[in-house]
């Protein structure tokens, strides 16, 4: 059994001399949902074109299930894709393009095909227009079709990028729903790039960010916001006197970096580690009823992260 | 693999309104050679004529479909069936009997229309010409022009599109010139086989080449 599903090590990769991935180095785990966030082109497609073997690495490792899908084909047949483009045929009907991709992906039964796509297009609401051909089908059609055919062989690793773009409320919904189905009931191993964080703070359990061809952040969500450098606490005094006075107290610290009252609750915005925070007030000789640290979203911590980078 | 390929690009071009275009196009200007030829009494030799046409026409046909590639490339289609068990060569060639079975269709029938026309009775070396070294020549234009396609980047593509377009139309312009020249039959064994290794060694040749176009090459020439 391979410990690691995806192993990117001192990835590098250069055009025409120019270095457009720097060192990128993640390790992706056996069913999991791994997010690759980053702006637009920071390097999220490329790295997954040499995953897939659509582009040579200039220097360091890139692994599939242990080996690299572009020298083995049965490799390639474990491992589902929806790149950017669709690859769809816009003059074939939505079945038989699934009949052709289940074809190709070594599906020989009749009986077993129209099974398995009928299930597919039901799960991704196209049944319905299962006769009419692609080139007719709106891009949120086209986007989920993309999807049911990456599935059709059910994939041991699936490779989405971008796989939201362009879709509604409701597609997103069900592209999100089978994303943790596929993840959680059936182990497949998901990596998904984009820059819908909204989306990657759903569904992914780790991301990597890129930005400008480089890794600058590489943990789960929950660690990546807890090691974010500011965090915001919530603090309860007894009454709004003593929160006045409070805020008063806490400008002389060198840690806080902006306080606001409501009341008697006061706001915190600390740089680094938020506990002393409490022993500090409570040092200070303050009663303190409830203090809680409120979660940051992912967008504010990947905006502080991006930010910090000069992009 | 390959007959996968096969059906899928049949599939397809039935529903291409661009072969539509291209039978348009070939009886057309077969329809006009008839008429020339009636109208001027010019004497002329069928064979030789079905030698230089025929495998015009086939390669036209072939070419108006074989934009289909360039358009999967453009699209990126050619992306994600190279990350499916498929192997560039097994595509390619796919493409290729898929294209030239119909371009073959096409030239084949409008030669047919032709020669009943002409009242022609087909010889040995005629039915062999037309059953064995059309589909041969139609294959290994197709394939060098697929070729082609995959490797070269798209304004690449626009120009090379001229110039097989303005190259078989100089050529179709010369044979119907030539009509007016009378002269012995260029139709036999002999320059059947040399059209034949001709046509034989460019496939060989893409065949092997396109084992060794690197996907990297195919990715990166899509803008």
């Amino acid at each position: 059994m391979v410990k690691w599903v995806i192993e990117v090590e001192g990835l590098v990769k250069k055009f025409n001399g120019r270095s457009v991935l720097h060192d990128v180095t993640f390790h992706v785990r056996r069913g999991a949902v791994f997010g690759l966030l980053g702006p637009n082109g920071a390097g999220k497609t490329t790295t997954i074109r040499i995953l897939l073997g659509l582009l040579a690495p200039t220097s360091g490792k890139a692994l599939v299930l242990g080996g690299r899908p572009s020298e083995n084909r049965e490799l390639r047949n474990r491992v589902g894709v929806v790149l950017e483009s669709d690859g769809l045929f816009s003059k074939l009907t939505a079945f038989e393009n699934l009949d052709f991709y289940a074809r190709v992906y070594g599906l020989k039964s009749r009986v077993e095909r129209e099974k398995k796509i009928k299930e597919l297009l039901e799960l991704v609401g196209l049944y319905e227009v299962r006769g009419l051909k692609v080139g007719y089908f709106s891009k949120g059609m086209r986007r989920r079709l993309a999807l049911a055919r990456a599935i059709i062989r059910n994939p041991e690793v699936l490779f989405l990028d971008e796989p939201t773009s362009g879709l509604d409320v409701e597609a997103r919904v069900i592209v999100r729903d089978l994303v943790t189905k596929l993840s959680r009931r059936e182990g497949v191993t998901i990596l998904y790039a984009s820059h819908d964080l909204e989306e990657v703070e759903k569904v992914c359990s780790k991301v990597a960010l890129l930005v400008k061809g480089r890794v600058i952040a590489c943990d789960a969500i929950e660690n990546l916001l807890i090691k974010s450098s500011e965090q915001l606490v919530e603090v309860y005094f007894v009454n709004g006197s003593d929160a006045l006075r409070a805020i008063e107290r806490l400008k002389e610290l060198d840690y806080v970096l902006e306080c606001k009252r409501n009341d008697e609750r006061v706001a915190v915005l600390v740089s680094g580690d938020p506990s002393r925070l409490l022993s500090d007030l409570v040092g200070m000789g303050f009663k303190v009823v409830e203090a809680r640290r409120i979660r940051k979203s992912l967008e504010k911590m990947y905006l502080e992260l991006v930010r910090g980078m000069g992009e | 693999m390959i007959g996968v390929i096969v059906w899928k690009e049949l599939k397809e071009t039935i529903r291409d309104k661009s072969i539509l275009s291209s039978g348009f196009s070939v009886l057309s200007f077969l329809t006009l050679l008839n008429v020339t030829i009636l109208k001027h009494n010019i004497v002329f030799n069928v064979e030789s004529l079905v030698f230089y046409i025929a495998p015009c026409l086939g390669v036209l046909a072939g070419f108006g479909l074989s934009s289909r590639l360039v358009r999967e490339k453009r699209e990126g289609v050619v992306e994600t069936l190279l990350c499916t068990p498929i192997t560039l060569r097994e595509l390619w060639l796919g493409k290729v009997i898929g294209l030239t079975l119909p371009s073959y269709l096409i030239a084949l029938m409008s030669m047919m229309l032709f020669i009943c026309l002409r009242e022609y009775r087909l010889n040995e070396v005629m039915i062999a010409y037309l059953a064995i070294a059309i589909p041969v020549i139609i294959a290994s234009a197709i394939g060098i022009l697929g070729l082609l396609q995959y490797a070269l980047g798209m304004r690449q593509i626009q120009i090379l599109n001229y110039i097989v377009f303005f190259t078989l139309f100089t050529i179709l312009y010369l044979v119907v010139r030539r009509l007016t020249v009378p002269g012995n039959s260029i139709m036999s064994w002999w320059s059947l086989g040399v059209v034949l290794t001709i046509s034989l060694t460019i496939l060989s040749v893409a065949f092997y080449l396109v084992a060794h176009l690197g996907r990297e090459r195919i990715v990166t020439t899509i803008i």
